[in-house]
């Protein structure tokens, strides 16, 4: 064998880009070609090493599949299976056509402009997003909206934990509750980093009990498997709480008392009593007996519960309302609702509270911290359900009545507060408080936090969020408003999507719905690959790959790991930009330009990246992307740390302070046990509903949680017997990786990853056999889909368990376009406002199914 | 005096591109020069721009010069800032899932 | 000196990073699978264990591919690793029917994954690859020639790997085997195979 002749033999620390964890690489390139790419053993957050789709991420770039030039649609007929008639090209052309469209419709009326992103970069994306807003658009929509990720955990994230989402601390948990989530287990967030940490909290001796339908990848792991019935997770906590406050006694008062609103005083309006003076909130000091204002000096201490009397009115503390609240629902209530035992309840109960370990400390740092070594995790399983801000409630409630919230050993908001690099002090944000002492985030990924809510006004997006300021993001009615725009009284419609990255016609609902409510949109797509999407597009732009990319940050809120180090990641290019592909980010800039709205997109750069003097840019000025990010990397961590340093270094950290992972005893923000504005924010929500004639079903704005079916509960026609569920698995992200020949390869040895489980006595039932095609029908989208069964004990007898976005059907996805590689859940997802929480705007992912051996095998 | 305004985003489609000329009195105060504004050019840039207790909604920032206003009742004309221009920044949450 | 493995189950989640990143370090072509994961399930509802076994060349001390090699292409290093010497192979497969874990793979022609021509990355790598011979895990020779663990072991996500001379008593893997009883896989077959897995 003769080995080539070495003239370039390099490894280029970046950052990898397959989904939003962010993991640092180290890429080798050898003569111009990428041989191999590993983690980069000095992150501190994959802390150098990869999952699945990171190894792979060479066959992303080499695939021949990936759109090479600009592809310009001749078919004027636009459908999910018709084929575009795609012609290539210039990029000149392409340019000249995208900016002339945006610079008319940015003159009628900015509006109708539409951006939809995929929610793996965050890079192109939110720099999309900046684009957006100097554009004057508010109308923007990530693929999050869908089946595939949070929408009210997020919600609660940011008004419990100050954050996105959370972990549970990996160094100290002890036993994690963990409703279906798979962080450690090769999806959610921080994806490398966590797998390390949650394995070595497991051979520290953490106790996991996994509340999961299917014995899923995350499941398998756990020390319990607990099976429930899907759609029910908040009922279980309910019960949960039943025990802890009713039977148990355990709840702790001290946290509650300083960290929460549980002594705020309710009156019999459901709101808070405020004083005649200053109308802060008040609370009973049982020491004085009297009321004052919650920050008031001379507070000695506060009560949780009690009847008190103000003026002649009832005020009695939000805590007392919430355990009073709490009665009906024992463990024999939620015992036919979620198929576990009511024995079964009260033991993880006790386990739970026990493990908390209510009251007592421990020292970091020569710092004494209150020590609650339990976590509940949840994620867009258990809270994508038509009663999803009830649900995250009673679930989220579990961590507060504990204390376990920010504290070490419980969960921790990923990542809550950053005081900055020790020279520059940047990034920097703290949770913080409003005037009635409520928790306030440092720091979101929109503007503005959901708390405190935006006033509830008339119609001015096309997703229903400006009436409903509880959407922490991306909204699940989108579609149904961008159908019918008239309906809702939204006084334009959409007449243009920049489409970045998001494959949502196929990672949303029911395909069918989301092409009729885009099909007469025009569509500039930036895409790695022609898939389902693009089939909507007039234009596609070839994008640049992370491994052929520059981005202005790699890393996010939530791509930090929780404990350890802050680590900032550089994403440099590994090798030119293949062909004609090209970085979404200059691509912007370049139409920025062309559209003469050069000052406005840098105004708007300067206030949402934070570049300060002498680092903001200059209207008067044209820079380069590459001066751009240098000046972004030194505004935030000095002047030596600008593009150079970060390309010959590849990652910034420095160490976390106890004060910044277990931020809550620090702060004298509190967080709500009872959510005192949900209410009133539902009546006004109502108001403008039926004032443009909308009918909004906004009951479930309440500020104590309960429990209510889901559609699917209620659906049981005698055939659909079944509950259809979706789950991440290790070897694929959403639906972007199913091409990429290395994951196919593993995805099919796997037994599950293409195929439907389904229950052994449940399929013998139906006369299906392993490997058998099995027709799945759903009842509310009136849709089929077809998969092959593979059996297992491993699952709750009703249910049948789908991994992934697969089921693709792109002629341009070669590798992927297969009947045997997976099913498109979405198939089995209604749109609709009926399959939409109203509250948070989140998406139900619940169905029910008629499910049967197919006539036709293979 | 005279003062310059422009905005920026989610604000253009009611207040337009172009900058805004107005003359106002020496004591004006942000606040004052926004009312001048919102009778120019509509009750629609009240909606955009405030919320019903008549303060900014959090997602306008307002720029006298080149520093950020930290309230509504701050002076446009004091010696620092005589003649500069305001800019008022409407953003938006355009996305997030 | 032996070189040997430890694959801790209990640390384990059967991701496939460890499949693929061997197969991104050492290139190997569609169907060839140095190192794979299988799941194991065993118990009835709601008692359900499902374990996740990661699979590759055994490198046993009593190897019984070398035994049947006719050309010796197959040998035994003096470090413990059971190699082939691709010039030496045949083709002749005698080693995969006598090889009892079933981790020996044939390249009957040349394979491409997109079936459009070999990629950048294939044309540099399978250089490494000739037709017609066996192949396998050689416990990454040439990383270890660095002074590197093999790409499974540095990659692994959970750390579930530990590499290592099971001759020294004082070795991690050593150490980990015998503090947390590690086991061979199908130790009846008198192979002595020089990778331990710790239980679940």
């Amino acid at each position: 064998m003769e080995s080539a002749q070495v003239q370039d033999d390099r490894w280029i620390p970046t950052a990898c880009g397959a989904c939003y964890s962010v993991c640092a690489l180290l890429v080798h390139r050898v003569n111009g070609t990428v041989v191999k790419i590993e983690g980069n053993p000095d992150s501190a957050t994959n802390l150098g090493r990869l999952c699945p789709r990171g190894v792979s991420g060479i066959m992303t770039l080499y695939n021949p599949h990936r759109v090479d030039v600009p592809l310009k649609r001749t078919n004027p007929q636009k459908g999910l299976d018709i084929d575009p008639g795609w012609v290539e090209i210039t990029w000149e052309e392409a340019l000249e056509v995208v900016a002339a469209r945006l610079k008319k419709i940015r003159q009628e009326d900015p509006r109708k402009l539409l951006l939809t992103g995929t929610v793996t970069t965050h890079d192109e994306v939110p720099f999309a997003k900046i684009f957006a807003m100097a554009f004057g658009t508010p109308n923007g929509w990530n693929s999050g909206a869908g089946n595939h990720c949070g929408t009210a955990e997020h919600l609660f994230g940011a008004l419990l934990h100050a954050s996105w989402s959370k972990q549970p601390d990996p160094d100290h948990c002890r036993y994690l509750l963990n409703f279906g989530t798979a962080s450690g287990f090769g999806s959610y967030y921080c994806v490398s980093g966590m797998a390390q940490r949650i394995a070595d909290a497991r051979l520290r001796g953490m106790k996991h009990v996994a509340i999961d339908p299917f014995l899923s990848p995350s499941a398998e792991k756990a020390d319990e498997w607990i099976p429930i019935r899907p759609g029910t997770d908040g009922a279980l906590a309910l019960a949960l709480l039943y025990v802890l406050l009713h039977e148990l006694n355990i709840c702790d008062s001290d946290y509650l008392k300083h960290h929460t609103n549980g002594p705020y005083l309710i009156g019999d309006d459901g709101l808070y009593l405020r004083d005649a003076k200053e109308q802060l909130p008040l609370v009973w000091d049982p020491a004085d007996g009297a009321a004052k204002p919650f920050n008031s000096a001379t507070v000695r201490d506060f009560a949780l519960e009690g009847e008190f009397s103000l003026d002649g009115a009832r005020a009695r503390p939000a805590f007392s309302l919430l355990k009073e609240h709490l009665k009906p629902f024992t463990p024999e209530w939620a015992e036919p609702i979620t198929a576990i035992p009511a024995a079964t309840i009260r033991r993880i109960a006790k386990e739970f509270g026990t493990e908390a370990r209510i009251g007592s400390t421990i020292a970091l740092d020569g710092k004494v911290l209150p020590y609650r070594p339990v976590a509940v995790m949840y994620f867009k399983g258990a809270q994508g359900h038509k009663n999803a801000l009830l649900t995250c409630m009673a679930l989220e409630l579990l961590t507060e009545i504990v204390g376990a919230s920010n504290v070490p050993g419980g969960l921790l908001g990923m990542n809550a507060c950053s005081l900055g690099h020790p020279d520059t002090g940047g990034p920097k944000w703290i949770p913080h408080s409003d005037r009635d002492g409520l928790m306030v985030t440092g720091y979101w990924p929109n503007i503005p936090p959901p708390y405190p809510p935006k006033e509830v006004k008339e119609p001015e997006t096309i997703d229903l969020r400006s009436m409903v300021p509880t959407c922490p993001g991306s909204s699940g009615a989108l579609p149904v408003v961008m159908a019918d725009p008239k309906r809702f009284k939204v006084p334009y419609e959409i007449e243009m999507n920049l489409h970045v990255g998001s494959n949502y016609l196929m990672t949303f609902a029911n395909p069918k719905a989301v092409e009729a409510a885009f099909r007469n949109v025009f569509q500039v797509s930036f895409a790695l690959f022609l898939d389902e999407s693009t089939y909507l597009s007039d234009i596609v732009l070839p994008a640049a790959s992370y491994l052929e990319r520059l981005s202005h940050t790699a890393d996010w809120m939530s791509s930090n790991s929780p404990v350890g180090e802050w680590c900032y990641h550089i994403r440099q290019p590994v090798v030119d930009p293949i062909a004609q592909r090209r970085s979404v980010c200059e691509v912007l800039l370049e139409l920025a330009e062309r559209m003469e709205m050069r000052e406005d997109f840098y105004a708007f750069i300067n206030l949402v990246l934070h570049l300060k003097e002498p680092y903001a840019l200059d209207g008067a000025n044209r820079y380069s992307w590459e001066e751009i990010v240098d000046r972004r990397h030194k505004s935030f961590f000095g002047e030596e740390h600008g593009l150079e340093w970060f390309k010959e270094h590849g990652l910034l950290k420095w160490p976390k302070k106890v004060e910044e992972v277990y931020w809550k005893p620090f702060s004298h923000a509190r967080v709500p046990i009872y959510f005192e504005w949900f209410k009133p924010l539902g009546e006004k929500v109502k108001g403008m509903s039926q004032k443009l004639g909308i009918d909004l079903d906004t009951s479930a704005f309440q500020p104590l949680p309960e429990w209510r079916p889901c559609r699917s509960h209620r659906e049981n026609g005698s055939d659909y017997d079944l509950y259809a569920i979706y789950y991440k698995f290790p070897m694929q992200t959403f639906s972007g990786t199913y091409d990429n020949p290395w994951l196919d390869e593993v995805s099919q040895i796997d037994r599950f990853a293409y195929r439907v489980a389904i229950h052994t006595e449940t399929a013998r039932r139906k006369g299906i056999s392993e490997g058998d095609w099995m027709e799945i029908a759903s009842v509310s989208s009136g849709n089929i889909i077809r998969g092959r069964a593979a059996l297992t004990e491993g699952i709750h007898p009703e249910v049948i368990a789908i991994a992934g976005c697969g089921g693709h059907w792109s002629k341009f996805l070669p590798i992927a376009n297969h009947e045997e590689k997976g099913l498109c859940f979405e198939w089995l997802m209604p749109v609709g406002l009926d399959n939409v929480d109203i509250p948070s705007l989140t998406q139900d992912q619940c169905v029910k199914v008629r499910v049967v051996k197919a006539k036709e095998q293979g | 005096m005279q003062v310059r305004v422009r905005f920026y985003g989610f604000v253009q489609d009611v207040a337009g591109a172009s900058p805004h000329a107005l003359d106002v009195p020496e004591r004006s105060t942000l606040r004052n020069l926004l009312e001048l504004l919102v009778e120019r050019v509509g009750e629609r840039l009240r909606e955009r721009l405030f919320n019903k207790a008549g303060e900014l909604e959090a997602n306008v920032q307002v720029f006298i010069g080149d520093s950020q206003a930290g309230s509504l009742e701050e002076l446009l004309g004091d010696d620092q800032r005589f003649g500069a221009e305001v800019k008022v920044f409407v953003l938006t949450a355009t996305a997030g899932g | 000196m032996r070189y040997g493995m430890v694959i801790d189950l209990k640390r384990c989640i059967g991701c496939t990073g460890c499949s693929l990143v061997c197969k991104a370090e050492n290139a190997t072509p569609p169907g060839v699978l140095w190192l794979r994961v299988v799941k194991n399930e065993s118990g009835k509802y709601p008692q359900v264990r499902r374990v996740s076994m990661p699979l590759q060349c055994m490198h046993c001390a009593e190897p019984p591919c070398v035994e049947v090699c006719p050309t010796g292409a197959t040998y035994k290093r003096s470090n413990g690793i059971v190699d082939i010497d691709a010039d030496k192979c045949v083709g002749c497969r005698y080693c995969m029917m006598a090889c009892p874990y079933d981790q020996r793979f044939f390249l009957s022609e040349e394979r491409q994954y997109f079936g459009e021509g070999l990629t950048p990355f294939e044309t540099h790598g399978y250089r490494r690859h000739q037709q017609g011979v066996v192949s396998k895990c050689n416990f990454c020779v040439p990383r270890l020639e660095q002074g590197l663990e093999p790409a499974c072991v540095a990659n692994c996500m959970t750390k579930a790997r530990a590499f290592g001379d099971l001759d020294d008593p004082h070795s991690e893997a050593s150490k980990l085997i015998r503090d947390r009883a590690g086991y061979q896989l199908y130790p009846e077959l008198g192979t002595n195979p020089s990778i331990y897995y710790l239980p679940p």
